[in-house]
């Protein structure tokens, strides 16, 4: 809740973030539903890549505000944007900001879940933090990473 | 659709991404956009597909580690291999 007031009370400059992620994962939502992975998997990265793990100082404020836009976002649209829709959209975020990040596609043993009995996870990692989805990410196997080249 | 039979060869398919894991292994196919487990007889099979190998192949080494009958072998494990081909985990590479 605490979330929501605070996008609406952003000031104007931090609206436009806040708009460009409303516009990706309104897209990203429709790519995971609708449309068939292997057909947008790139928009992730490169298969195999990772990026750096170095940090870099005058792109911490822009991630935090990525993470803040993208967390806001999701929290006050209609449908339940998941790990991956909030990652694809990161992604894109950074992208426009010419900075480089790694999408990784995890899972994990989950005995209550139907027929494959595996959960699975997305995250967003620039240099040594993870940006989106970070809370869960220690608990699942990384199987898939997307990076960009330098 | 290709059936699978006791000389075929089989090979794991090039577009499955897979991590070890504890107690098997977990793999993610880009082509189909999910995820699959595989553990006991099943990882054990997948291990045997690194190397392309045939239904008889597999059974040889099962009928040794495992205690069942060369039939019932090669009846479950071309079942489970039929599986795997519709998700396109494996590919036959010659009949």
């Amino acid at each position: 809740m605490a979330t929501i007031l605070d996008f609406l009370r952003a000031p104007k400059h931090q609206r436009y973030i806040a708009a460009e992620a409303f516009f990706w994962l309104i897209g990203s939502m429709l790519l995971v539903r609708f449309v068939p992975f292997r057909l947008w998997a790139r928009w992730l990265g490169e298969t195999g890549i990772t990026t750096p793990e170095i940090d870099q100082p005058k792109t911490q404020f822009t991630l935090r505000r990525v993470t803040w836009a993208v967390e806001g976002a999701s929290a006050y649209l209609p449908w339940k944007s998941t790990c991956l829709m909030n990652a694809l959209a990161g992604k894109r975020l950074l992208r426009r900001r010419g900075i480089a990040s790694t999408v990784y596609l995890g899972a994990r043993r989950d005995h209550d879940a139907p027929q494959t009995r595996l959960a699975a996870h997305a995250w967003l990692r620039v240099g040594s933090r993870v940006i989106l989805g970070a809370d869960q990410a220690a608990e699942y196997h990384p199987v898939a990473w997307f990076g960009d080249r330098p | 659709m290709t059936t699978i039979a006791l000389n075929s060869t089989i090979a794991r398919s090039s577009s499955i991404i897979t991590t070890d894991v504890e107690d098997g292994v977990i793999m993610l196919s880009i082509d189909a956009g999910k995820y699959y487990g595989a553990t006991d007889v099943a990882y054990r099979i997948w291990q045997l597909l690194e190397t392309p190998i045939t239904v008889t192949g597999i059974c040889d080494v099962l009928i040794n580690e495992y205690e069942v009958e060369r039939e019932r072998c090669e009846r479950q494990v071309m079942s489970f291999l039929e599986e795997m081909l519709g998700e396109g985990v494996i590919t036959i590479v010659e009949q």
